[in-house]
Order: structure tokens, then sequence, then C-alpha cells
């Protein structure tokens, strides 16, 4: 080689790595598909991130598309592009016009975009003028608009009473609420590219000369003008799109052809998981058969419940406060643990020590600060006689109302936010714990981190049966636990839930209050519950205490036309106190029985949504999928996707597929390291695609498929209640399926006609059998 | 003494009363009312009173009327699409026809401003389960009537995509109740993706020419119940219902057509040709 082609090599080498060009990671072709949209927030004025319209509104959305919201403090230097490899795109959607240096995030923002990252603008960015009251140059605008294929003009239009709304893109507007009555104020915009796709134009006195852009997508990202994106009340309360957030991010994020590692479903059915909160253990219950022996609430979640439904995992996680002997002695309180641990179906979970209502309060903890609050806590019994007394008299029931576990997480953020100057200016702790009454619920001592995770899962496991273990932290209080204190967790070896309360229902008709997979905090991952649990049907556990029975609806909401959640029964010992909170509970475990779902433990969800933001999704250029370090996530999805179909001779580690609401889901061998899928045409979208035998779903987990003949197969599979399949294949006659256990005996069998269309349905057994090797053979083989 | 003999009169006689009500509404008003089963309402304003009574409700995909207080009330609610049309005030018109998917207007029909769709193009498809299901569903519909054409001539070229049209929805919204008409060429085909059919201008039709309506001749007719019966062959829990056109000012007519489909034994429902009448008063 010559020294100049050296050089010029080197050169290369150098402004590509500058560039980011060389950023993403090959693996034997696969190259990583950037899937993080990175939100820049105002940090200003020590709100976090989670208060922000970008994680209560966008990021719900974009989990479903596929991409993962990351926070950037706007105190925080700016990426550089070599720092963003899996950075897709920015959204801009900030709540203040003003901030100390546009010009740098102007600059930043025009690299960026010639750099390839797509980015959103969202209401009006605060470009204009900076803090000091400085104009931003005219020529940088220009250009950071013109990257987005726009110019905008001076003029602000703020009497619109003589504006239309034209050229409505029907699948962009008019998501949840059409526009009606006075139209907002705009400022002037106008198209410069033409591969700009314009869904939504006003125009002025019926002149098209005075058309201005509303919302539209282009190659390099996506705008929307402040006020056209979602209704909302002043107080925040009511909340619904006009814009369609899934195609619009879609579009300008360019997902339509994305691979979605999708945490709803398992072997192609949706998820289902439930938790309890320990909160009401002790409570008296108030349920007629019950209460005449005084017995507690957590007796009847035992009696009614647990063990009436063992088809349906659940994770039960007492406050590990409430075994403490210095709140009152009675033995039940720990046989009921016992009884309940020993189930099966039962997940063992903590819900803390003391249970930590507001936990930023413990962030920086001093006993000096706690002091103040003591007189409130419920009394121990160590140091007083005529406790001691009263103890014994009451057996340490307690008709005590709960503390509660706001639940209500957007509710509360929401009537936080609004008052957030107040907060700001005046002491914003004592203003929560107002909403608590303490920090915490019990005092036992001056807080630890310690005891809240490590001794509570210890006390906790002394009920459990030997080997089984604490799998699943679950949050208490605000549910909006410090990062230190979720890396406690994690260093503990559970995984951790709660937070979210998504609700989609008459109360709160929109998608806006549905959660995101979770929050980022600092360098640690909290997963936010599927659905809210009592609280939020009950006025916090005040009245309408049939209430919960409503969660159907969001359940129904949540899974079509798109499925955004896991149908996820979440609730607190309480629920045992009163009849009709029982009967609610009762209605949505009936209403799980009647739905194909795919029932997992609550911390094996947790595992699937861990996989889902941590794994490795990688494209070759054959246009084939590849995910690595995926964890317990074992469905991709894509999404339009009539006319695709899995080809399997090109795919490795797939079980199968299933056409679903448009989208096709894919199944992958929960065994396989790193699967690959590949996709074809499927032009009969009406029928099931043909192939090689292929799971369409089943209500347990599946791995290691494997073909010993053409005309049989046998994989792994475990699960909860009876184990239903539905398998797809070329084949014609009669079937035979056996359940072999770990010494080969058969322990069930099921012989059947298999379709007109290859397709054989069976299942295992009702008694929730333990699982085993599944061997399918067709009988007919000529 | 006579207080008393006159009082018992009065009694026997509220009691005879009493009894002659039970059997004349049990007898007499099944044949002079309205079905309590079907209602097919095109009008996209509220009005939920008069459509509460009934248990299948066929509704304008259009609607402006909550739905949720028919579902919850254990109604279901199917929205009218078809799938081979589209009227140009339509909020979906500009768009398809940007794509190229509106191919002609419609030369005949009660409604003028109708135009055809290209059906065999997949982009119908894509719109039809990307775009319009989901839409209906959560405006809260629980299934679709799918209104295809009467005509052969606007048919047999689109016969295939149609049928996969329907296998596509049931295929990927396997919740949602499907209905369709009593044509044989689709309910061959579709029998196991459905649930309901509807057997249109069964007894009676409105001639757009002759801007009249007229009862069908008794051979075609039972020719139809004919078909109608194989159907049951091959789906013993077919759901059936009849829509009939009938002036609705007629009330006499009205009633003798209700006498009729009872005697038959159909579920059915008797309207205006453009589907914007409910009876006032349903008893």
């Amino acid at each position: 080689m010559l020294p100049y082609q050296f050089l010029i090599l080197l050169l290369c080498f150098s402004i590509f790595t500058q560039k980011g060009f060389c950023e993403q990671k090959t693996v034997e072709g696969f190259t990583s598909e950037p899937r993080t949209i990175l939100s820049l927030h105002d940090d200003s004025k020590n709100s976090p991130y989670w208060f922000d319209k970008p994680h209560k509104l966008a990021e719900m959305p974009l989990n479903h598309i596929g991409l993962l919201l990351r926070n950037h403090n706007l105190s925080q230097p700016l990426p550089s592009l070599s720092q963003m490899k899996d950075v897709r795109g920015v959204l801009l959607w900030m709540s203040t016009d003003r901030i100390a240096d546009p010009n740098r995030l102007l600059r930043w923002a025009i690299d960026i975009i010639a750099a390839g990252k797509k980015l959103v603008v969202m209401g009006t960015p605060p470009f204009d003028i900076n803090l000091k009251g400085e104009t931003t140059p005219g020529y940088l605008m220009d250009r950071f608009w013109g990257r987005l294929g726009l110019k905008p003009l001076s003029e602000w239009v703020r009497f619109t009473h003589k504006v239309q709304l034209i050229d409505k893109n029907p699948r962009v507007m008019d998501f949840e609420r059409t526009f009606s009555g006075v139209l907002p104020s705009y400022k002037k915009m106008v198209a410069t590219d033409p591969r700009v796709k314009v869904h939504l134009t006003a125009r002025q006195f019926n002149k098209p000369e005075t058309d201005t852009v509303l919302v539209a997508t282009g190659p390099n990202g996506g705008y929307v003008a402040e006020s056209f994106a979602l209704y909302t009340t002043p107080e925040g309360d009511f909340i619904q799109w006009y814009i369609n957030p899934f195609n619009f991010f879609a579009k300008a994020f360019a997902t339509d052809k994305l691979a979605k590692l999708d945490a709803t479903t398992m072997s192609n059915r949706r998820i289902y998981f439930s938790h309890i909160d320990g909160d009401g253990w002790r409570n008296l219950t108030q349920i007629d058969e019950y209460s005449k022996d005084k017995k507690l609430s957590s007796e009847v979640i035992l009696k009614e419940i647990l063990e009436k439904y063992p088809d349906l995992p659940v994770t039960v996680a007492p406050i590990a406060g409430d075994f403490d002997e210095r709140l009152g002695q009675n033995p039940s309180i720990k046989k009921i643990a016992k009884k309940a641990f020993a189930l099966k179906h039962v997940e063992i979970g903590s819900h803390t020590y003391s249970h930590p209502l507001f936990w930023q309060f413990f962030e920086e903890y001093s006993e000096d600060k706690e002091q103040q609050y003591l007189w409130l806590y419920p009394q121990l019994k160590e140091n007083d006689f005529f406790q001691q007394l009263k103890s014994l008299l009451d057996m340490g029931r307690t008709k005590k109302k709960p503390q509660m576990d706001t639940g209500a997480w957007k509710q509360a953020l929401n009537r936080i936010a609004s008052n957030e100057n107040e907060r700001i200016k005046g002491n914003n702790d004592q203003e929560v714990i107002m909403e608590y009454r303490t920090p915490r619920a019990y005092y036992f001592g001056p807080y630890s981190l310690a005891q809240e995770i490590a001794e509570s899962v210890k006390e906790i496991e002394k009920l459990a049966p030997e080997g089984k273990k604490v799998k699943l932290f679950q949050w208490s209080g605000d549910t909006l636990p410090y990062e230190d204190a979720i890396l406690a967790v994690e260093e503990a070896g559970m995984k951790n839930i709660n937070g979210g309360d998504s609700r989609f229902d008459r109360q709160f008709p929109s998608i806006s209050w549905v959660a995101p997979l979770g929050r980022r905090v600092g360098s640690a991952w909290q997963t936010y519950s599927s659905n809210s649990n009592e609280n939020t049907y009950t006025e916090l556990w005040s009245s309408n205490f049939f209430g919960f029975k409503h969660l159907v609806k969001t359940v129904h909401n949540t899974g079509t036309p798109l499925r955004l959640k896991p149908f996820n029964v979440y609730y607190h010992m309480y629920s045992g106190e009163k009849t009709s909170s029982l009967n609610a509970l009762r209605f949505n475990l009936d209403y799980a029985r009647s739905l194909p779902l795919t029932p997992i433990a609550a911390s094996h969800f947790a595992s699937v949504v861990e996989g889902a933001i941590g794994a490795d999704l990688q494209r070759d250029e054959k246009g084939r999928w590849r995910i690595v370090d995926r964890g317990a996530l074992n469905t991709v999805r894509f999404d339009q996707a009539l006319f695709t179909r899995v080809d399997f001779n090109k795919s490795e580690g797939v079980l199968g597929q299933k056409h679903h609401q448009g989208s096709l889901y894919i199944a992958l061998d929960k065994d396989h390291e790193a699967p690959i899928i590949a996709l074809t045409d499927h032009p009969n979208s009406g029928v099931l695609p043909s192939g090689r035998p292929y799971m369409v779903e089943s209500s347990w987990m599946v791995g290691s498929l494997s073909f010993p003949t053409p005309h049989s197969l046998k994989f792994n599979s475990h699960g909860y209640g009876s184990g239903e399949f539905v398998w797809k294949t070329p084949w014609k006659g009669q079937f035979e399926a056996s359940l072999i256990d770990d010494v080969g005996d058969v322990i069930d069998h099921h012989v059947g006609n298999i379709g007109k269309n290859g397709v054989l349905k069976f299942s295992f057994g009702s008694k929730g059998l333990p699982g085993g090797r599944v061997e399918i053979k067709n009988l007919e083989t000529d | 003494m006579l207080d008393i003999v006159n009082r018992k009169w009065i009694y026997r006689l509220m009691g005879w009363t009493f009894v002659y009500a039970i059997i004349l509404s049990a007898v007499i008003l099944p044949t002079t009312g309205y079905s309590k089963t079907l209602v097919v309402y095109s009008g996209i304003n509220s009005q939920a009173n008069l459509l509460l009574p009934y248990n299948i409700l066929i509704l304008n995909s259009k609607t402006q009327q909550p739905l949720e207080p028919f579902t919850v009330r254990g109604k279901i609610v199917l929205a009218h699409f078809s799938t081979y049309k589209i009227l140009e005030n339509s909020r979906y018109f500009l768009e398809l026809n940007r794509q190229g998917l509106i191919t002609k207007k419609r030369s005949q029909g009660i409604d003028v401003d109708e135009f055809l769709v290209n059906v065999n193009d997949r982009r119908w498809t894509q719109w039809v389960l990307y775009t319009f299901i989901p839409q209906f569903i959560r405006m809260g519909f629980q299934g679709i009537y799918f209104d295809t054409p009467k005509r052969a001539d606007l048919y047999e070229d689109t016969l295939d995509t149609t049928i996969n049209l329907i296998k596509t929805v049931h295929l990927h919204y396997p919740q949602l109740k499907i209905m369709i008409r009593d044509d044989s060429r689709l309910f061959d085909r579709l029998y196991e993706d459905i649930d309901m059919v509807i057997a249109e201008s069964l007894f009676s039709s409105y001639d757009p020419v002759k801007e009249q309506y007229y009862l069908l001749k008794v051979v075609t007719r039972d020719r139809r119940i004919r078909q109608i019966n194989n159907m049951f062959k091959k789906k013993a829990d077919l759901k059936l219902y009849i829509l009939d056109y009938w002036e609705t000012d007629d009330q006499d007519g009205v009633a003798k057509l209700y006498s009729e489909h009872e005697r038959h034994g159909f579920n059915s429902f008797i309207t205006s040709i453009n589907l914007d009448w409910i009876p006032p008063n349903k008893p």
C-alpha cells in the first residue's frame, strides 16, 4: 500500500469515527439497530424528568413502537455523536420556553440531524430567546428548521375564528378527540421540502396562501405545533390526544419496519400476572362469614383467592414489619404467610420492612428529619405495659385504615406538578408528606436501606418453605424510589416492580393514562406494574369498594385494538376486608380465566421488561433480525404485517408466529441464545401461513424445540393451569401429544384429529401439572 | 252487603281485565308491534333512548352515539361497513383518492355521492385492518356488518378478495362479531369465520327508479328462504336476521310484514330505505 493511500484510509477512519459512522457494533454481519429516543429535559427547576410530558405521555407510545426513552438533563453537556450510538432520534417536548443557551442546542440539533438522527419537535421549542432576553440568530433557526424541511414565518395567528383545518390525515389526526370550538393560536410554518408529509394544515379566510403546517413528518423527523398534539385541562386531570401518537411517532422515527421487542406477550398470548402488596395484612375483615371469628383480611385472601385460583400465579409481598412482634403478637399473622408461601403458584415478594411512603424523604435521610413525625407512628409495644396489655387483647389485629400506596401515579404527579412552583419555593417534602401524614407507615427505629431490603427479605423468607426465595421487591408508597434503593434490590438478586398505575376507562378515557414500561433512575431501572390497583378505583380505599371490578375495562382497552399492556391484577391484602371488594377481585380473576392468556409470575414479567429494554436488536443486509442479550423477553412483533410471515428456513430459534390485530407476533425459543428472524411475503392474509410445523399459541412457556423426524417434534414446556397448545403443521390425520416428566414417565397424553388446515389443538390436564417434555407425533405418516 | 257484592264484582272485573291484558300483550302485540331484537340505523346523531331496547344494533360506523350504554347492558353493537364503496364526505375519502384507491363514482344507488373502491388493491385491505377496524373498536363497536355488493357486476372480480378481507379480519380480530349477507357465494366460504347473517329485502324492498316500496314475489322469497335453511345445515348456531324496507308511515303495512316475519320465525327489522328511521313508540 502506498503511503498516501494509507493516509487517506487513516483520514477516512478518523472522519467516520468522529461522525459516528463506525459507532454501531457489527456481529457476524449484523449491526445494532438504534432504538433509543433521547428526550431533553430542562432540569433548572429541580423537577425530575418523570414529571414531564415525554415520560408521562410520549414514552408509552414510543415503547409500543419498539423504542426506549432516555432522558438527558440540559444542565449536563449535550452528548456527542459517539455517545449516541444507540440513539435513533431526539424528542424535543419541553415545558419551558427559554433556556440558557439555545444557540448551543440548535447547533447540536443541526449536527445530529446531519448525522442521520431523527428529531421531533412537539410544541414550541425554547429556541427564540435565551434567559438573558437575547434573540437567537435567524440563520441558526433557519438551518435547524430547514433540516426538518420546514420554515417558520414570523407571524403568530392569535385570532383563529376564521381558520379552517384542512388536509387532515385520518391516520394521524382525530385520534381520541377532534378539534372543536376556538382553535389554539399558532405560529405560521410552511413546508420547504416536498418529502415532508403534512398531516394537518390551518387555512385562514379560505385563502390557500395562508396555509400553515400544524402537524408534519418527514425524512428527518416530525413537528407538531403547540396545543395541537393533545387536549388537556389546566389541572391536567383530563387529557386526550388529537394526534395518533403511535402513527405519528412511527412515521417520524421510521419504525414501521422495525422489529419490536414486545413485553406484553408470551407464547403468542397476552401475558397475565398478579401481585399483592401486603398492606392490610393485619386488618380485621368485615365479611360476615369470617368476621364473627375475627379473621384477618389476609386470611380471607388466602382462603377465597389464593387457594381457589391455583391456575393463576400470584406474588404475595408482605410488609416485613407486619411480622414484627413489636406491633403486637398474633400467631395467625405468620401462619397465614406460611400457608400462602407453601402454595406452588404463589411467588414470594417483599413490600419493604417499614413501608416507606415518600421515598425521596429517605434519599438523604437523617434521624433528626424524621423526629417531628415520630408521635404519629403506630406505637410499638415493647416499652409500654398498657400497650402490651392492649396488644394481648387485640392479638395484633387492627381496624386502622391502612396507609396507601398512592398508586395514582400520574394523578399524584399531576397534582404535585400543578403546584410545582410553590413546591420549589417552599418545603416540598413537607407538602408531599402531608398527603400521607408520615414519611413511612411504621417506625421501628432510624431508617436504613438494609432493613427495608435485605432484612425484610430475611424476615419474610423465615416463613417460606425451604429453598423458596423472595423474588420480587414491590415498591411502597409513592413508588418513586431513589437510585440507590433500586440498585440495592438488584444487588440482592431481586426484580422490582410498582408504579405506573395504568387506567384506560370511562374515568380515564385516554391512552395518556397508560404508563410506559418503567422508569430509568440514574443507572437503575424500575419496572412499572401494568395496571392500577384497587386504590384508584376506591377513592384511595374510602368508598366504592366494588370499584376494582372496572379493571376489566382497562384490560380490554389496553388489549385491543393495540395490545399495550399485559393483564395485571394488582391489589392489596385489604381487598379481603369487604364483601364488595372481594367480589370485585373474584370478578377480575374469573374474567382472566375466560381469556386466552399465558400466566406468568410477576417477577418473570419484570424480567421480560428488563429483557425488552436491555436487549441488543440487530439487523443484517438481508433484512434479517437477530436478538441478543434478551433475558426473559421471548416475543418480537412486527406491525402492519398482514402480508408478512416468518421464513422458517432462514430463521433460527423461532417457535412460531401468530397474526393478531394487524401485527405479526413471533414467539422465540426461550432456550435459544440469539434467535434470528427472517420474514417473507404472505399474500393470502386470511389464512394461517404454511411451512414447517410451528406454534401458533400456548398458555405455557416453550423452549428447546426440535424436530426428530418430519412427522414429529418435541419441546420443553411449563406454566400454570392447564397447558393449552395450538400448532400449525403440514400434517393430516391424527396426532398424539404426550407430556413426559423428568424421569421419562408419561404424565399426560392426548390423541386427536388434525384440523383440515393442519391445525392441531390440545391441552394437558387442568390441575396445574408441573410441565416437562412434550412430544407430538403425526400418527399418519404416509 | 250490597257494597260487599259490588266490591266482589269490581275485583272480579279487575282480575279478568288483567288476564285479558296479559293475553292481548302475548298474542296481539307481537303481531302488530315491532321486533325487539334488531335495529339498523344509519343516522349519526343521538337516538339512545330509542335504540336502547334492541339487542343487536347495526349502526353507522361514523355514529356520534356513545356505545358504552349499550355494551354495558349486554347489547351487541355492529359497525355498518361497506367492503366496496365509500361516501365522498368520508374523512378518509381524500387520502384514499390520493392513493389511487377510488375507482369511479357509482352510477346507480341511493346515495349519489358514493364511490367504488379498488377492492383488489392490497392497500384497501391494509386500510381496513390498520385504520378502520381499530377505529371501530376504539368507538366501542363489538363487531362489523360487512356490507357487500348485491349486484354481480360489481362483484365477480372482487369476490375472492372480499372473502379474504373478511377472513383476515376474523384471523386478526377473533373477538369481533362478524355479520354478512345471506349470499351463498360468501357464506359457503366464510361460515366458519362469521357469527351472523342478515337477509336484506327478503319480503319487501325499494325501487329507486320508481321511488316506491314493493313486495317481493313469493317464489323468489321462498327460494331465498330455502337457501337460508341450507345455511343452518352448515352452521347450526348461525344467527339470522331479516332487514326489510317499507314505507314507515304505513303502519298497517309494517305490521303485516312483521307478522309475516314472525310466521316464519324470523328476527327482523323493517325500516326506510335510507335506514334513518327507528320506531318511535316501540313496545
